[in-house]
């Protein structure tokens, strides 16, 4: 699995979302299933999926797709 | 305008001198420019106000504090067709949606030069008890028509018991961090407006870099959450960071864990910051008790002593919590029949069981009725099984809820759609995926005469899943 394909797996399982419904236009709050609540999951997912440790300040900042891959760049890990 | 005997809450906040409402760009406004004119179809209404946090909202709101009409506040981003059959039920005189561009039945108008308000082209002629002020759900999004009825007496008697024993001050900059619909968000909006200074106006929320930037920018001297809130501040680092302007946190909605309790203890303790935790429900406007600082570590896991003006008895044979006092509501309401009554009852059953410690300080040690607060908000396990019974009849599936974490669902038969039943939960009543365990047993557990004994499936549940860490 190449990392766009774990990075899509990292949010269906988060958000619980289909993997169809998973596009570069994504943000929090821009659908119903990207609140608060889930952002946690989602963080918690990303961690799991690529093994990584995510820095509190990088929490905050991963509010759509692209600032997270942007993020995750951070990491050593490019999409 | 309109002045009836006991429509005075507008009034209280006018005597409040500092009170002024602050947008997120830093514009200050007075009671008054906020309360600009708004024409009414008539002296007294119903009207549905799907709120946010933004200075629009809260300028409408405050409009209808000076109004005589019975407002219902709900949640903005609540489904389309959740606000279509709660419109139909009740038949409002006028809504406020600005997610909504048309409705049919209602004619559009403006609300600060924004589309928003919507005029019902038939005005009925509500029959609303004079008591009746506010209508507040207790469930969230789900668009359940269940509103817990309260008057204009009531958030006035809770609101100045608040202030008796919160450090509110006129020189204070607070947050409407929780939403408006929710009773306790409506509580820090209406203490802070007779007692306070500045409340900022504000959607950012506490996971977005906004809502940061906003705290340090305005230096805001409290902030109010509910157990999931503090988790978040605790994974955000709020524990590791200064916060200089900070003077008091307040916490609600649920049982925060002990650990993280002793952690803003001590934090609160060293930071000298007082932390108050407090215990409420909307059927008594917000608040019934809190518990003082100075005694958070010795009680931890207390819900402290009764507001002023409330009392609480422990019924000797079901161990569970009443509460008395002025900010008790007035009923249930499931349709507009219901608005035509305001009974308050003569002590309000809290549902949640207590005990007493020597000192005087209650503790909350179980509930009475099956229900589990999800995100401060109350699901309720009956229902949610009577919802799964309909949809899948020839399966048995229970709810069984160990802690304020997860809905476990027990089952028997291995064919069980748990991707279907998650699907719908989120659907229908927006309990999220990820909350959702599945067990299955080799029998559904029966008390003698058949019923479902769900305290034996809570412990069995229980330590199964201690088992699993």
């Amino acid at each position: 699995m190449n990392n766009t394909e774990k990075l899509h797996q990292a949010f269906a399982q988060g958000l619980s979302i289909p993997t169809s419904a998973i596009h570069t236009d994504l943000a929090y709050q821009g659908i119903t299933a990207w609140d608060s609540m889930s952002h946690l999951f989602l963080i918690a997912a990303l961690e799991d999926t690529f093994q990584i440790q995510i820095e509190t300040e990088d929490i905050l900042e991963m509010s759509s797709y692209q600032r997270i891959t942007a993020v995750l760049k951070k990491y050593d890990i490019s999409i | 305008m309109t002045n009836t005997p006991h429509s005075n809450l507008y009034q209280l906040m006018s005597d409040n001198k500092s009170l002024r409402y602050l947008d997120t760009h830093g514009d200050s406004y007075s009671l008054s420019d906020l309360a600009t004119s708004l024409v009414l179809p008539s002296v007294r209404g119903l009207a549905f106000l799907y709120l946010d946090n933004s200075i629009e909202s809260v300028s409408l709101l405050l409009h209808f504090f000076r109004e005589d009409w019975a407002i219902a506040l709900l949640p903005p981003n609540m489904a389309v067709p959740f606000k279509e059959k709660l419109e139909l039920r009740y038949q409002p005189n006028l809504i406020y949606d600005p997610q909504r561009g048309i409705l049919k039945g209602y004619t559009k108008a403006l609300w600060h030069h924004k589309n928003g308000l919507f005029y019902a082209d038939k005005q009925l002629e509500q029959q609303l008890h004079p008591n009746l002020k506010l209508l507040l759900s207790t469930s969230g999004t789900t668009g359940s028509p269940k509103f817990v009825k309260l008057s204009e007496h009531n958030i006035i008697a809770n609101a100045l018991s608040i202030l008796d024993y919160l450090p509110i001050r006129p020189t204070d900059v607070t947050p409407l961090n929780l939403p408006l619909f929710y009773s306790y968000g409506l509580s820090v909006f209406t203490s802070n407006s007779i007692g306070g200074g500045k409340l900022v106006c504000t959607n950012s929320e506490v996971m977005q870099k906004e809502f940061w930037r906003e705290m340090e920018r305005f230096g805001y001297t409290s902030l109010a959450g509910v157990p999931y809130v503090y988790e978040l501040f605790a994974r955000l680092g709020f524990l590791k960071k200064e916060h200089p302007h900070l003077r008091y946190l307040t916490q609600a909605g649920g049982k925060l864990n002990k650990e993280l309790l002793a952690q803003f203890a001590q934090y609160a303790r060293e930071k000298q910051l007082d932390f108050f935790v407090m215990y409420g429900q909307t059927e008594a406007t917000a608040r019934m008790s809190f518990l003082p600082p100075e005694q958070l570590i010795d009680k931890l896991g207390a819900i402290g002593k009764p507001i002023k003006n409330g009392q609480f008895t422990i019924d000797p044979e079901s161990s569970e919590l009443h509460y008395s006092g002025p900010n008790v509501f007035g009923g249930y309401a499931e349709g507009p029949a219901d608005l035509q009554h305001f009974d308050a009852p003569r002590s309000l059953a809290t549902g949640d069981l207590a005990r007493q410690d020597q000192d005087g300080y209650y503790y909350i040690t179980g509930r009475l009725k099956r229900i589990v607060k999800l995100f401060g908000i109350r699901i309720n396990l009956d229902e949610i099984e009577q919802m799964l019974a309909s949809q899948f009849p020839d399966k048995e599936l229970v709810c069984v809820g160990t802690s304020d974490k997860y809905i476990s669902i027990c089952y028997v038969d291995p064919n069980v759609q748990q991707e279907t039943i998650k699907e719908l939960l989120f659907k229908r009543v927006h309990i999220l995926p990820q909350v959702i365990r599945f067990q299955q047993l080799p029998t559904i557990l029966r008390t003698s005469n058949g019923k479902i004994d769900y305290h034996a499936m809570t412990t069995l549940i229980s330590d199964s899943s201690e088992l699993v860490h």
